[in-house]
């Protein structure tokens, strides 16, 4: 062992140890928020009899987030909860489209545009619900993310796709899904010009639970996105 | 209705709870050590790759910020001429180390002429302590290779610096060094090589700079000086001292330095 060490040593005279460096952390910054931001199923994937829409508020708590690239800690404070409006079409031979847009409302200082759209189909088989769906997200956050008072503007665009599976038990609705993400982000820096650009894909999952009532369906579901993100999202859908 | 609902709130709460999202931001720094005598090529290119040259870097990345020096490449040793500029490599960021551009700001009024910094903007007269603060921390012990590295004269590695012969030095240096170094001669070091340089008051037009340090004198460093400070302020194009050129003022230097 010590003579391999020696070997190691004289090949290697120098060695990279420890952590992690700026660029990783900036770059893990920018995933989360996209991963945050992303389109995920919101509801048990259960095939429907005839078509039907539904309109569905989504809350989405944001998990906290250690924001220190290098020796700078960012003052990025956004809101604890990220509300969104979901609409979605549920057709009767099973194929179901949806999206949401925020329409670049200002709040805490931050101003966010994003838009999302998803395509999928539903199918039943051996009394399991199933669901395969693609979905799409873009949009921009304008704000105070590396020093306050200032307008820096971060930008995603999401690709994913992923597979749900469901099991109902009478009113309630228990479903998993897998899927895989693909991101391409991007943040200006406005107070000394820098351009940072991040592309990275990622696997991720999540279980759920819906409860059916009269019209209104709610949902609870829990997303693991990579090795590095949980997050939960709460979502009350009315369904028509 | 309600016990449900509640049922679900209470599993958000709990859930909210579990809600994790590991950003690296308690992780430590990534550190380079380097065994034996640090040089370009045993361990501080990797150094100065993973803690400076991602931003300084020709031509300027996107990382970078704006008020960048714009002729310091760090991803590679040797400072170069390309289409007719010159561009500084890492065999030039000695001094700025020894200054402890590390620790904190540079005030780099005194290597520049008088009247010339109306000229000159602001960014480039106060060098920013590095790496900036958001950049990959350097630690204690990587300053210690720095400082180490730098004292020696930056080197590419540690084979032996070439003899040169003093007599064809001197005349080199009284050519094309002493415009900022003043004339040749022992008489100039101040008896010991305190200071090199001439009293900027005595001269507005002259360059000011830093004692030479007598240790610190390299082929390599005399060459990279060369390029950025002597010729291009002559008015001449660019052109690359030979390695024996240098040799010769390296001895010449050895002659008058203690």
């Amino acid at each position: 062992m010590k003579r391999l060490s020696c070997l190691l040593l004289f090949l290697f005279p120098f060695v990279l140890s420890a952590q992690t460096t700026f660029q990783e952390q900036a770059d893990r910054l920018q995933n989360i928020n996209a991963f945050l931001l992303d389109f995920r199923p919101g509801t048990a994937p259960v095939p429907v009899d005839k078509g039907r829409f539904e309109l569905a508020f989504e809350l989405a708590p944001q998990p906290s987030v250690n924001t220190r690239v290098g020796n700078k800690d960012e003052p990025v404070d956004p809101p604890s909860i990220v509300p969104r409006l979901r609409a979605r079409y549920l057709s009767a031979n099973g194929f179901l489209i949806g999206g949401t847009a925020t329409p670049g409302i200002e709040f805490m200082d931050y101003k966010a545009e994003t838009v999302s759209f998803e395509l999928g189909y539903r199918f039943s088989l051996a009394n399991l619900g199933f669901q395969v769906r693609a979905s799409y997200s873009d949009g921009d956050v304008e704000g105070p993310i590396t020093e306050k008072h200032v307008k820096d503007q971060f930008t995603f665009t999401n690709n994913s796709f992923d597979l749900a599976c469901a099991k109902s038990f009478g009113r309630f609705h228990f479903y998993a899904f897998l899927g895989y993400i693909d991101i391409e982000t991007e943040l200006d820096i406005e107070s000394d010009g820098v351009h940072l650009t991040n592309t990275e894909d990622a696997g991720y999952g999540g279980l759920g639970l819906t409860w059916d009532w009269r019209s209104l369906g709610f949902t609870l579901e829990q997303n693991f996105t990579d090795d590095y993100l949980q997050n939960v999202m709460l979502s009350a859908a009315y369904r028509f | 209705m309600r016990p449900i609902l509640c049922l679900l709130l209470i599993a958000t709460i709990l859930l909210w709870g579990c809600s994790s999202a590991d950003s690296l931001g308690d992780e430590p720094a990534r550190e380079v050590t380097v065994s034996g005598s640090p040089t370009w090529d045993n361990g501080m290119r990797e150094l100065i790759s993973l803690k400076c040259a991602y931003c300084h870097t020709v031509p300027r990345p996107d990382i970078a910020p704006d008020e960048i020096i714009a002729d310091l490449d760090l991803s590679v040793y040797d400072t170069r001429v390309e289409n007719g500029e010159v561009i500084r490599g890492a065999d030039a960021i000695g001094r700025w180390l020894a200054d402890g551009i590390l620790d904190h700001g540079l005030d780099i009024y005194q290597y520049l002429p008088p009247v010339t910094t109306p000229t000159v903007p602001s960014y480039l007269l106060v060098a920013r302590q590095m790496p900036l603060d958001y950049g990959t921390p350097v630690s204690d012990s990587e300053k210690g290779l720095f400082a180490a590295w730098s004292a020696n004269g930056s080197p590419r590695n540690d084979s032996t610096q070439p003899d040169g012969n003093a007599e064809l030095g001197a005349a080199l240096y009284d050519d094309y060094c002493s415009l900022c170094h003043e004339d040749s001669g022992p008489s100039q070091y101040d008896g010991g090589g305190a200071n090199a340089f001439i009293d900027g008051a005595q001269d507005p037009t002259r360059w000011i700079g830093p004692p030479i340090r007598s240790g610190s004198v390299t082929v390599e460093k005399i060459k990279s000086m060369w390029l950025h400070k002597a010729l291009p302020y002559l008015g001449e194009t660019p052109v690359e001292l030979s390695t024996e050129q240098a040799a010769h003022i390296r001895a010449y230097l050895q002659t008058i330095l203690p």
